[in-house]
């Protein structure tokens, strides 16, 4: 049996492949990138407090709002979401390592790769890309984005989509080949169904992206593949056939994490598992029915088709909400950090959701296309959703992934900051969006309560900013001083709390018995 | 078959979308996007069906520079796009020596199991 050396060596940080080294590694460079892209939204909004140029030139917001959004789909929501599948779904299965983990490591190294050379723009004459994380033809061509920037931000794109999709053809193999004896597919712990979907949606999707990128660096040096009445419409089919499935795959393992962070915390056995695993696969199915929803307005669609598709996403996202309820009404609910992050996603995403009906019908889209109003739609669905359910995992799991306890003042004190600050800062845009707000614009008039709602949004986004320093200073303080979190802090239902944290190497010793999608839960039930 | 279910499903579900939509669209470009994507989910359907979990592999991970070096080689060949015939090159022979060495890599392994 190979054995990584125990020594911390760089090499074994660079060459491991064991899965929780790997998705560490990816969660760790993914909040670099996160950082990065988050300190580009308080530039951006510190230059639209007030209507007129204050910090920035129109180019350098340009680039500034292109870089933000690519560096959150592609280097940081994506991963994360990757990452949490990476480290978890073997250790809730029962396996001891990863299918194709080499090709997962290469897929590891291709996102940051992948970042560096998109960030990389900047250094560059023209600067970084600037046609807006869609990229959309013509505005991605070389008259209108002349410069190495663009074409160093499509091989970014490129690097980053390949790696996280190797990640995920990895993850699903994993959950179709290396259960422990008796963990069959109907008891998959919730997360790791999510990742069954998750992992779907990005096998089948992100293929449309290289193919649409690698399409373009052809149009942008050889030949016009997107010149033409019908070129720009047929990137855009290329570009939203995977950026549609993409909100779904930073989604998924978050609602995924919030159901186990929900079930743990109510002190109940999921409610509804079968619906749920159901619900779960049709949303994914669906979800990827939807893409022309966001090309309504070109005219150039079959409208009644996306629209009704769209329209019939709320029957699994409820039956989601109704399974994720159920299992609180009657639990003994402890409200921990995880479970205040996670009731915050619950509640927040509902907001995003309720926005998403009103865009995905084409007569109200017209009114609120590129606008503000979009804007502040998806940021709920991304922002107080997902990322929401990222901070719900991350309390619930950082003491596995360490053996040391993250500190829960410090965690609800990043909670509130948060949910303030994501309403104040995503609120005012569905007002100033509906006034007519254009979306990508450094500057704007005083008109309507256009200065108002603005000023709040950039109050709302330095709050978030506070709480972000209030995490980094959580993850400082409890490495600093740990409290050790020994091998089930939360009295956790499936596999991953059975073994020591952080797992060892081959991750267990030994197994319990796994008769139903909770195993712990089961065991202690038989115990009292 | 059980393990396969989900994913033959799931194919299932994505090919009636796909033919609704090449009812209802005037424009062949996206039902023919979403019918590839349809077989992709075929292949994986098809793949969970040939590939029943194997009795536990209990093997310990491992180290791969290897990996690393293909990761490199495969973004420097991209690059050479746009720096020129020598990224190509030194790209070109990293990804040779990446593959060969994971080669070894893996035969190495397979040897100790
Ligand atoms: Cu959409």
């Amino acid at each position: 049996m190979l054995v990584v050396p125990r020594r911390a060596s760089l090499i074994g940080w660079v060459g491991s492949t064991d899965h929780k080294r790997i998705g560490v590694r990816v969660a760790t460079y993914a909040f670099g990138f996160f950082l990065l892209s988050g300190a580009f939204a308080l530039v951006m909004r510190t230059e639209l407090a007030r209507p007129g140029l204050q910090v920035v030139s129109e180019n350098t917001y340009n680039e500034l709002f292109t870089m933000h959004g690519s560096g959150m789909f592609f280097l940081v929501m994506a991963p994360l979401a990757l990452a949490l599948g990476m480290y978890f779904v073997p250790l809730q299965i029962g396996a001891s390592d990863i299918a194709w983990p080499r090709l997962a490591l290469i897929g590891d190294w291709l996102i940051p790769l992948g970042g560096v050379t998109m960030f990389s723009g900047f250094l560059t004459d023209h600067g970084a890309a600037k046609a807006g994380w869609t990229a959309f033809a013509p505005l991605s061509d070389i008259d209108r984005s002349p410069g190495y920037g663009m074409d160093l931000w499509i091989f970014g794109g490129l690097l980053a989509t390949a790696g996280v999709l190797l990640l995920a053809i990895s993850v699903l193999t994993t959950i179709v080949r290396f259960r422990a004896p008796g963990m069959t597919m109907l008891r998959l712990p919730v997360f790791t169904w999510s990742m069954v979907a998750t992992c779907l949606l990005v096998i089948t999707s992100f293929p449309a992206l290289i193919v649409a990128l690698s399409l373009l660096f052809v149009d942008r040096h050889f030949s016009g593949v997107y010149e033409g009445a019908s070129g720009p419409v047929l990137y855009q089919h290329l570009f939203w056939f995977y950026g549609h499935p993409v909100v779904y795959v930073i989604f998924f393992p978050f609602i995924g994490a919030v159901a186990e962070v929900v079930a743990v915390f109510s002190r109940r056995r999921f409610f509804g598992y079968h619906a749920l695993v159901l619900s779960l696969l049709v949303f994914a199915a669906l979800s990827m029915s939807v893409w022309a929803h966001h090309m309504f307005a070109t005219g150039r669609v079959t409208n009644q088709y996306f629209a009704l598709t769209s329209t019939i996403l709320l029957v699994p996202a409820g039956v989601e909400y109704f399974d994720l309820i159920g299992t609180m009404i009657g639990g003994s609910i402890l409200l921990s950090s995880a479970m205040l992050f996670a009731v915050g996603f619950i509640v927040l995403f509902l907001i995003g959701g309720l926005t998403g009906i009103i865009v995905a019908s084409p007569p109200l889209d017209y009114h609120v296309h590129d606008t503000y109003f979009v804007v502040g739609h998806f940021h709920y669905t991304i922002f107080a959703g997902s990322l929401f359910g990222f901070f719900a995992a991350v309390y619930y799991w950082y003491p596995k992934v360490t053996g040391r306890m993250l500190r829960e003042r410090l965690g609800k004190l990043q909670f509130v900051l948060y949910f303030l600050g994501a309403n104040l800062t995503f609120f005012p845009m569905l007002v100033s969006g509906y006034e007519g707000m254009p979306r990508r614009v450094a500057d704007y008039e005083n008109i309507h309560d256009l200065s108002l709602m603005n000023m709040l949004s950039t109050i709302g986004a330095f709050t978030i900013a506070l709480g972000t320093l209030v995490f980094l200073w959580n993850l400082r303080v409890s490495s600093r001083k740990p409290v050790p979190a020994g091998n089930d802090p939360w009295q956790g239902h499936t596999l991953e709390w059975w073994t020591t944290s952080p797992p060892p190497p081959h991750n267990f010793d030994s197994l319990p018995p796994v008769r139903s999608y909770s195993p712990l839960y089961d065991r202690r039930l038989g115990e009292s | 078959m059980k393990v396969a279910l989900p994913f033959v499903a799931w194919a299932a579900l994505l090919t009636v979308l796909a033919a609704v939509l090449w009812v209802w669209s005037s424009d062949h470009v996206p039902p023919a996007i979403f019918t590839a994507a349809a077989s992709v989910a075929w292949c994986v359907g098809l793949y969970a069906l040939l590939r029943p979990f194997p009795r536990a592999v209990r093997r310990a991970p491992d180290l791969s520079l290897a990996s690393g070096l293909v990761a490199l080689a495969i973004a420097m060949l991209l690059l050479s796009a746009l720096v020129g015939e020598w990224l190509l090159l030194i790209g070109g022979g990293a990804l040779v020596a990446g593959l060969v060495w994971l080669a070894r890599e893996l035969r190495a392994e397979r040897r100790v199991r």
